[in-house]
Formats: C-alpha cells, structure tokens, sequence
C-alpha cells in the first residue's frame, strides 16, 4: 500500500475515525489498533514477510527484557550481542548476501578463476533496513542503560511497527516514540490540521515533482550513451529532484499521518538543498539516519575525541556503512565515499558546525556568499547524485566523463522537451515555495496564514488541482529499495 | 474533533462537487446529441485505428464518413461507435478494421497504458459505462485516475468551443493523409523478424465482440476488414491465430479482406499504412466494392 494510493486514501480515515471514535481515549485499545492496522498495512506489501517482522521485534523485545533481567555483565553482553548478530544476520542474507557472493566471484575471477556464485531468489523484505534499525537501537540503548526494557509486547510492537514509519523511516529511537506510545492520545485540532497540510504537501512533491522529475532522469540515465554532457547534467539534476521530491515526501506524508493519531515522529528532512555546505546538507538530509549513525557508530567509534586522524578515520567509516546501508551495490559505496571526501575539509579544519542556523534567517534573500554557497553545495550534491542513481560505478564515471566534456555547452536535447520545461517551472515555483517557508517544519506549515482563510483554502484547493492535473507517471517510493 | 470533521468534509466537499459539475457539463456539452449528427446521406461509418485512419479517403467513398483513429482499442472504439450510431439512425453499413496487430497482447497497452489512457479518457471518458471504468481501474487505477483527472481539466477549454459537429471536425477519428512514401526495403529488412504470436489480447477481442453484436442488434450491416498492407509487412507470425479468431469468434460477420490489394510502393508511407496516393486508389477500389457491388464482400 503505497502513501500516494487509492488504497491508502480508504485505509488512513478508516482507521483515523475508529482511532478517535471507538478507541477514544483508552491506551490500550488505542495501541492494539495501531498495531493491527499497522501490521495489515505491511500485509498488503507481502503477508509472508509479516513473520520476518513480528520474529524482529520477538526477538529485541525479548532479549531486551533479559539484558534488563541480566544480574552480570556477560549475561547482558550475551543478550545483547545475540539480539545484534541475529539482527544484522537477517539484513546479510536478504540484503547483502547476494552482493558479496557475486563481488567474490567477480574478485577471483581476475585470478582466472570461474565460479558460477549460489545466490538468494528472494526479494527483499519492504523496509526491513528501517525496521532492523529501530529495534537495534532500543537494543543498543538498554545495553548502554539509557532506557529500560519495555514489558508491554504491544507498546514495544507499536514502537517498532508504527505504520507510517514503518517501511521508509523515519528511523525512530525508543527514548522519543516509546513515551509517546505509552501516554493515551488526545485529538488536538491544530496538531491534526497541520498534519493534512503536511500530507497535502508530500502528496504535492512526491506526485508532481519526484513522479515528473524521474519521467526525464530515467530516460536520460537509461541512454547515457547518446546524450550530451548538457543534456546528462540536466538528467542529474532532475534525479536531484527526483530524490528529494520521493523521499522527504513520503516523509511528509508519514509525519503528517503519524499527526493526525497524536504522535509526532523525529524530523527527517530540513531543506537540505538550501545548505551552504555538506556538513550543513548532512543535518539536513535524512536526519533520522545521519543522527543514528552518529548516535550508534560515530560517537562509539571515538567521534571527534582523539584529535584530526581520528575524526577523518570516523567521517569516513559512517559515510560509507551509510553508503552501503542504502544498498548493496559498489555505486552507493562510492556515494559514501565521495560524501566524505567532500566533507572532509570541513573536518579537518573544523568549519563543519558552521552552519547551524537555517540561511538568511528573517530575510527574504540570502547575501550573495550564501548563495554562491548552496550553489556550489547544490552543484556538488548532484555529482554524488550520479553515482547514487547510476547502475555501475563505471556508468556514473562515464556520465561525469561526458558531462566534463565541450558538449557540457551544446543545448540539452531529449524527447519531450515541452514537457521537461514545465517540470522544470513547477520544479522552481516549489522551490520557491519551499524557501519561503524554509523556517518551518515544512514548507507550506504557515503558508497564508497571513492570508483570509478563504484564500488559503483556495491555495490548498490549487495544491490538489496540481496533484491531479500534473501527476507524474506512478514511481515507486525510491527508499522502499533500501 | 467536531470542527475538524466538518472543514476536512467540507474540503472534500468542494472537490467532488467540482468534479460532479465538470463530469455532468462534459456528458451534457461535449457530447451534446446535436454536435454528433451526420449528414442524412451518410449511411457507412469506418472504425479503427491508423491503418483505417490512413487507408479510406471518403472523398472517394460515397455516403461514408472515416472514423478510424490511431492507437485506438476497440474499448474506445465500442463506446464512441455506440454514442454516433444511437444519434445517426440512417446509418445502415459499419467497416471495422480487423487485422493482425489487433489481436497481439500488446494491445493491452492500447487498453490501459497510461500514455493511451490519457488520449482516450480525454476524448472519450464521459461515454464509458461502469463496466468500462471497473476494467480500466482495475488494470491500472494510478493510470486511470491520473487521466481522469486530466481529461477534467483539459476538457473545460473544450467546453465553451464551438464543437459543432464534433464527428465531421475529426473529433472522434478521421481520414490522415500523408504525403511520405516507403523506403525502398531491402531485402534483408523485410520485417521476419516479429516473435511468433504467444498471447493475444482477450479484452480487445471481447470488446470487438461487444462492438459486432451492438451494430448486429440494430440492424446493420457489420463487417470486418483488413486494409492494405505493403508486401514487407510479414504476418505469419500471427496469421494462422489470426484466421482461428476470426473464424471462431466472428464467424457470422462478413469479412473483407484487402491485405493484398495491389498498390505499387509508392501507395505506402510504410508497410502497415497507406499514404494519400495509396488511399485514393483503394477508396476508389473499396467505393465499388461496398457502394456498387455488395457481393463483393464474401461471406
């Protein structure tokens, strides 16, 4: 059941009205229809991997409660790294296993050795990357003693299953869900309106911008090779839409859904593409998981104590299992990498908190630095964009070859040019848009409001007029891949 | 709660009444009864879709009126023949295209791809029965949902146009000449290359079916026809299925058959289309076979 479906459309006002009005103000029976209808929502994908879901959070709810029960160290230690290989046992086989076991064919093979390498038929179980994550960090925290384990099997199950976050994040931390699902909910009107305008406005950017977008990023990046570098670049950039259209929409719509049932899930996207420069852009993008990573490996790992080399050995490690969590592929190791190259000076000179505050705050226009900025931040998140969406390392290398090339200058020429201009134009009213209202939670949060409320309805209305006018060939959710 | 009820209804109230007002002003307007009547002498109507579209200059074909489109499935094809027929008493003969590539499973895009979605639902979306919309949003709901909503705005221009007959204006299919000839084949290009014929498109033929009873309920005179096709456009690769269907599911309907008309290269703009030198002389040809000699078309 995609966010942008007919289906979804029925599912959420039906379990919204049984939610406030049979459920009303009682924890439990709040929490056991969460949890069914959760669990239906992730059905519809494929019943079969229910079982992979509910054994996931068996296991870290039960391995949580006897790391708490633990009366010594090695029995919590045992616990815990139980819970973990497990954890990261099933990611391997459904995620990687076929990635190392044909990357050890290949390496042989330049030892002119030939094997034909055993891999898995299965598909890869939907969100299981997101999932596997929520539970290993309410496992890690009981080990670290920063949470308590949960008793309640359907609190703790709520937690990790919740739909709206359940298939592409955000990746939430049992220290904020958890309260919020052990505490009965109570309708809040403003908190519910604002969660309609935030599906409203991931509807818009996921249907009209990403859909659009990938119509002109799939044709160009599936011919690469009779395109000009004009052209090519004009292809990434729409990808660059693309991504962010798919994923910080489907975000939009989980956080506003997960508003409308009283809960406010961990911000994911900030507008990263106004940051003037990668340490800002990487506060900005899929915030849930930069900040696990930096929660549960950086800091681990040493984080910025122990002088230069140690924070370039970390950037480095969290930048490419950042890579690799989003797929097993050599392209988005290279991504990682790349990202912490870019990073890198910043590190090293220690200008990478820079730029905490949103840019041109208060101001209508930002100064002239800070535009030169986040276009060349914005110049560099499209190159590291390549490689995310080629489908070889040497594809992407071939792209960026042809971009740098004379033909850079040629008009960019492709099929359905009229209709990439319009996308382009709609693409620009929604970045504007997204400027204006870039000190927000998200950009249209207060859009209007200085407005008669006639005219703001008559901005919605315009809103899903664009929706459905302009809707874009269906795509699937890009993060459902990870 | 009470208050946030009421504005989401509220919200939702305006849009499916602007979609109500904009539904029933396109079946009321744009297909109006008056727009879609034929001159009284018609009394011969051609479906299809580009090999029709391409092939009958009614310039040449008394009392006929060339309703082929291109890209058209007989879903659409059904339902438009139905809206003209009911507003045209007079009219007596139907020629529908029938010939190899209408059969292929590839059709199904022509059904519910999202691209001919688009097309049809816009030129013909208002006249599609329930059991029409089930299918189509069955087999692609994001497709027909997306080219519904479409078809609501665009339509609105068309609204206030003068529509004035709609048929005789080419808004439901018409004659396309073209001047562009063939390229000499080579022999190495003559198109063997197609895959043996592995699945057909059972809804296309269904809705051909549903096409061939309708006219046969009203008293007409149906038959089906398979246009010239240039003599590098090789159907064996259907043609024995193609005969099966044809004998099996149509065996009381006339069939005419003018694949091999003889035209010279220079009648094609390419193997499956007449150009408008082509389309003349096999008009002129198909204007005696259907205008003065009935008996021409074998049974």
């Amino acid at each position: 059941m995609f966010f942008n479906s007919l289906n979804y459309a029925l599912f959420l006002p039906i379990v919204f009205m049984l939610y406030w009005f049979v459920t009303n103000k009682n924890l439990k029976s709040q929490n056991i229809l969460i949890l069914v209808s959760s669990y239906f929502f992730y059905a519809c994908w494929d019943w079969r991997f229910m079982f992979l879901l509910i054994f996931s959070t068996l296991l870290d709810y039960y391995t949580g409660i006897k790391m708490s029960e633990s009366k010594d160290s090695y029995s919590k230690k045992f616990w815990f790294w139980f819970s973990i290989s497990i954890n990261l046992g099933f990611l391997g086989v459904f995620k990687y296993f076929n990635f190392f076991a044909t990357s050890f064919a290949d390496a042989i093979s330049h030892f002119g050795l030939q094997v034909n390498p055993w891999t898995l038929k299965v598909i890869l179980p939907v969100g299981i990357s997101f999932y596997t994550f929520h539970g290993l960090s309410y496992v890690i925290d009981i080990y670290k003693d920063r949470i308590k384990a949960e008793k309640n099997f359907v609190e703790y199950a709520c937690f990790v299953s919740f739909f709206p976050l359940l298939v592409a994040g955000p990746i939430e931390r049992a220290t904020h869900l958890l309260p919020q699902v052990k505490k009965v909910r109570v309708f809040n009107y403003s908190r519910a309106v604002d969660g309609l305008r935030q599906i409203l406005w991931g509807l818009f950017k996921k249907i009209v911008i990403a859909d659009n977008c990938a119509e002109f990023a799939n044709l160009i990046f599936d011919d690469h090779t009779n395109y000009s570098g004009s052209t090519l670049f004009l292809g990434a950039v729409f990808f660059t839409f693309q991504i962010y259209g798919d994923f910080s929409g489907y975000s939009d719509i989980a956080l506003g859904s997960a508003r409308l049932f009283g809960f406010e899930l961990l911000k994911n996207f900030s507008y990263p593409y106004f940051s003037r420069d990668i340490a800002e852009f990487w506060r900005r993008w899929h915030i849930s998981l930069s900040t696990w990573f930096r929660d549960y490996l950086y800091i681990p790992l040493g984080g910025s104590i122990g002088g230069t080399w140690m924070k370039v050995r970390n950037t480095f490690i969290i930048f490419l299992v950042s890579g690799f969590w989003h797929g097993a592929n050599w392209t988005f190791l290279v991504w990682g990498f790349l990202n912490a190259l870019y990073i890198m000076p910043s590190i090293i000179f220690n200008t990478n908190r820079n730029n905490l505050d949103i840019v041109a705050k208060g101001k209508l226009l930002p100064s002239l630095k800070d535009f030169g900025s986040i276009l060349l931040t914005f110049i560099l998140a499209v190159f590291a964009w390549i490689f995310f969406r080629s489908d070889s390392v040497s594809q992407a290398f071939d792209i960026i070859g042809r971009i740098l090339s004379s033909s850079l200058l040629k008009v960019p020429q492709f099929r359905g040019i009229t209709k990439a201009l319009t996308t382009l134009l709609l693409s620009a009213a929604f970045f504007l848009i997204e400027w204006l209202g870039r000190e927000n939670d998200f950009a249209i949060q207060k859009f209007g409001f200085s407005w008669s409320s006639k005219f703001r309805w008559m901005f919605y209305l315009i809103l899903v007029a664009f929706i459905f006018y302009f809707a874009g060939k269906e795509q699937v959710f890009i993060y459902f891949n990870f | 709660m009470k208050k946030f009820l009421l504005r989401v209804f509220f919200f939702i109230g305006i849009i499916i009444v602007t979609v109500v007002v904009d539904v029933v002003l396109q079946k009321n307007l744009l297909f109006k009864d008056e727009d879609l009547k034929l001159p009284k002498e018609i009394s011969i109507l051609i479906f299809g879709h580009s090999h029709p579209a391409n092939a009958y200059n009614t310039e040449y074909i008394q009392h006929a009126v060339n309703l082929g489109e291109p890209g058209e499935a007989y879903i659409y094809t059904y339902y438009k023949a139905k809206k003209v027929i009911e507003n045209n008493p007079q009219i007596k003969k139907v020629f529908i295209e029938f010939t190899n590539n209408q059969i292929d499973k590839g059709m199904d895009d022509w059904l519910w791809d999202d691209v001919h979605l688009q097309y049809r639902i816009k030129s013909y979306g208002v006249l599609l029965d329930k059991e029409a919309i089930q299918l189509l949003y069955k087999k692609n709901s994001t497709g027909f949902i997306n080219a519904f909503s479409k078809s609501l705005f665009d339509n609105i221009g068309s609204l206030f146009t003068n529509k004035k007959n709609l048929i005789l204006k080419g808004g439901m299919g018409k004659f396309m000449p073209t001047d562009k000839i063939i390229e000499k084949p080579k022999s190495d290009s003559i198109d063997k290359k197609r895959k043996l014929l592995d699945s057909i498109s059972a809804y296309n033929i269904l809705y051909l079916q549903k096409l061939v009873k309708y006219c046969q309920d009203k008293k007409m005179e149906v038959c089906l026809v398979r246009s010239p096709m240039h003599k590098s456009y090789d159907v064996s690769y259907s043609e024995s299925v193609f005969k099966t269907i044809l004998h099996q599911n149509f065996k009381d309907v006339k069939w005419l058959d003018n694949k091999n008309f003889p035209l010279p290269d220079k009648g094609f703009q390419d193997s499956e289309h007449l150009n408008s030198f082509g389309a003349k002389v096999y008009s002129q040809y198909f204007n005696e076979q259907v205008n003065e000699n009935s008996n021409n078309i074998r049974q």
